[in-house]
């Protein structure tokens, strides 16, 4: 459940930095693939930290991994 | 310049004496025998200690006397119009204690401000590698935990500082993640920290530029600066402090280029005339005085809004680094060719200092992020900015009227409530003015400065919504340096116009009648690609100002700012040749 909220937040973070709705931003594709600069991916970073109150380190990723792999990761930080 | 914030700044300028003048604490003279022997100008340094200034560099809260970065700014010209190498040390030592105010421990923040206050310590932002430059995530310096502390291992290169500083601040990988730590080499074991041999420049030759080598060194648990893993962010949001305040430096070295090529084409006859009759040496002068007042109004809006609206900083930080190094830099290059062979003697006019200065603010465009840097940083905020909707559009805007109102000083700055922040801006509300309609309360002024005035304002409204609709048809594509660029030179002029509108009724006569900020406007749309020629007028009027400025022994500036002068009789800024 908690990976499952955490899916949505991050999907709602990823769309405001894309300026996409959080639907179309795919769960399932790798981060690397949606299209963000370092920079961005590095204040989203923040960001999600900010909203969720966990550390997603995006900095430290290959950018292989897809959204609900690190909402699966958060949460088993948290 | 005005008000509370420059009055420190007044009185640093006559401790330091006039730098023209042999005999002043801080000369010249001094200086650039220094730079001929590569070393640190120690006298100098100890006169800016004697008057003070490190506890400029300490916020209020820990003790010291750093209030707002407008009146730091103003400060930091002052020391720059006479040695880059002073403000390149200071900075360093800023650039270093930044972290440690925002995210350091009490104890940790007592410690450096005695350290600052008391004994005028250097710092060291012992961040760059030899091969990881600007990106950050290359870093190979490791900090592993270990029972009690971490052992810090890997070589940190071309940082300042490095063989005189009392502390560092050291970016290493621990675990998966970026940190910064404290490290002070008087407390480190002996054999596992090395000071690397200084590197030699082309300018700031009596700067410390050097590196440092970690070889199992351990630091105690405390060193860490938290929260943990937020290295990178730390050290990117204390940069936009000191790249704001390179602006200054810029601006200082600027004027003493100006200054130079302004009092020797005064005096130069050639062809039965003083050059400054001739047009193409007017065009030179006039063109960096308007750039230096560009950038000031630049670096003005920038450092104000370092606590008037923080969140705008990761951008206009950015913006004043790239454009008023750029600028100034331009205005150094065109006093040297008024000067002409006289540019590249060490000695002569003003005993050679143009070509140490020439050399110097080379660095501006340089450390702390390249121009290429900055204009990437710039370009991934405008999509940041263009796919939340918040380009030029009104947002969350802040008080235009506080932020370019001269008078009042910026908030003093509460490290601790300082956030991470690195992008995100949310918003540019000068570009916001240029794009609504004519601004309530336009000056009444003279009409051929408002004819110009209204007609550049309309140029680059366009300009601007021209970058919006392209940034809005092309929210993911790659960093558009271009783009970047073209939006610095729009903010630019916003930052001018508002300023000047806030501020006019606080300005001298010259600064309040706009001549200067239609010539400014139009060199800058000259920059976007193509303005027409400005009126005869209105280049005649600024150029009468310059001199004025000159003559009255001020700063290149839009407000009044005495100069020191000289005790001796000659003109207090003349040429010497």
């Amino acid at each position: 459940m908690r990976t499952e909220i955490l899916t949505v937040e991050l999907q709602a973070a990823f769309a405001r930095y894309l300026g996409v709705p959080p639907a179309a931003v795919d769960a399932n594709e790798p981060i690397a693939l949606l299209g963000l600069d370092s920079l961005t991916t590095a204040q989203l970073a923040l960001d999600i930290e900010e909203r969720v109150g966990v550390s997603v380190f995006l900095n430290e990723l290959t950018g292989d991994e897809t959204i609900a792999q690190l909402a699966a990761m958060a949460a088993a930080e948290a | 310049m005005l008000g509370a914030a420059h009055r420190s700044a007044a009185e640093l300028e006559l401790a330091l004496g006039d730098p023209l003048d042999p005999a002043a604490r801080v000369s010249l003279g001094a200086l650039l025998e220094a730079d001929e022997r590569e070393e640190p100008p120690a006298a100098a340094f100890d006169a800016l200690r004697d008057w003070g200034f490190h506890a400029h560099l300490v916020p209020e809260e820990c003790g010291g006397r750093l209030t707002s970065f407008d009146e730091l700014l103003a400060l930091v010209r002052v020391v720059s119009r006479r040695d880059l190498v002073l403000t390149t040390g200071l900075g360093s030592t800023l650039l270093s204690a930044i972290p440690i105010w925002i995210w350091g421990s009490g104890d940790q923040r007592r410690w450096l401000a005695a350290r600052l206050r008391d004994s005028g310590a250097f710092g060291c932002f012992a961040v760059s590698e030899r091969d990881a430059g600007s990106d950050f995530r290359a870093t190979s310096t490791t900090a592993a935990q270990d029972c009690g502390g971490y052992t810090l291992r890997g070589e940190k290169w071309l940082i300042g500082n490095a063989s005189r500083c009392a502390y560092a601040v050291v970016l290493a990988r621990c675990g998966r993640s970026l940190s910064l730590f404290l490290a002070v080499p008087d407390e480190l074991t002996p054999g596992t920290f090395r000071r690397l041999p200084r590197i030699r420049t082309v300018g700031l030759r009596g700067h410390d530029l050097g590196g440092m080598a970690f070889e199992g060194c351990a630091l105690p648990e405390t060193a860490l600066l938290e929260p943990a893993g937020r290295g990178m962010e730390m050290a990117l949001t204390a940069l936009q402090y000191t790249r704001t305040m390179i602006a200054g430096m810029a601006l200082g070295a600027a004027d003493t280029a100006l200054r130079i090529a302004v009092g020797w084409a005064r005096t130069r006859t050639l062809y039965g005339r003083p050059i400054l009759a001739i047009p193409a040496v007017r065009d030179l002068l006039l063109g960096g005085f308007l750039d230096i007042l560009t950038g000031e109004c630049v670096a003005l809006v920038a450092a104000r809004a370092l606590t008037l609206a923080p969140r705008r900083t990761s951008l206009w930080a950015a913006v004043a680094k790239y454009l008023v190094p750029h600028l100034c830099e331009r205005a150094t290059r065109d006093a040297g060719s008024v000067l002409s062979a006289r540019s590249y003697l060490r000695e002569g006019v003003a005993g050679g200092a143009f070509q140490k200065v020439a050399r110097d603010v080379a660095i501006t465009s340089i450390f702390e992020g390249t121009e290429l840097v900055q204009l990437a940083l710039i370009a991934s905020q405008l999509r940041q900015l263009a796919a939340a909707g918040q380009l030029f559009a009104p947002g969350e805007r802040g008080d235009i009227a506080r932020l370019c109102r001269l008078d009042a000083p910026a908030p003093r700055w509460e490290p601790r409530a300082t956030q991470l922040r690195i992008g995100d801006p949310g918003g540019d509300e000068l570009v916001d003015c240029l794009l609504g309609g004519e601004p309530d309360g336009w000056p009444d002024c003279e009409r051929p400065v408002a004819a110009e005035l209204r007609a550049h304002r309309d140029a680059l409204r366009g300009e601007a919504l021209a970058l919006r609709a392209g940034l809005a048809a092309r929210p993911a594509a790659e960093p558009d340096l271009e783009t970047a660029r073209r939006y610095c030179l729009v903010h630019a002029a916003a930052c001018c116009l508002e300023v000047w509108r806030h501020s006019r009724g606080l300005l001298g006569d010259e600064a309040a009648a706009g001549a200067w900020l239609a010539l400014c406007l139009a060199r800058l749309r000259d920059r976007l690609g193509g303005a027409p020629a400005a009126p005869a007028g209105l280049t005649a009027d600024a150029c009468a100002w310059m001199l004025r400025e000159f003559e009255d022994g001020e700063l290149f500036s839009i407000a009044p700012f005495a100069l020191a002068t000289a005790t001796a009789e000659e003109s207090p800024c003349g040429p010497r040749s």
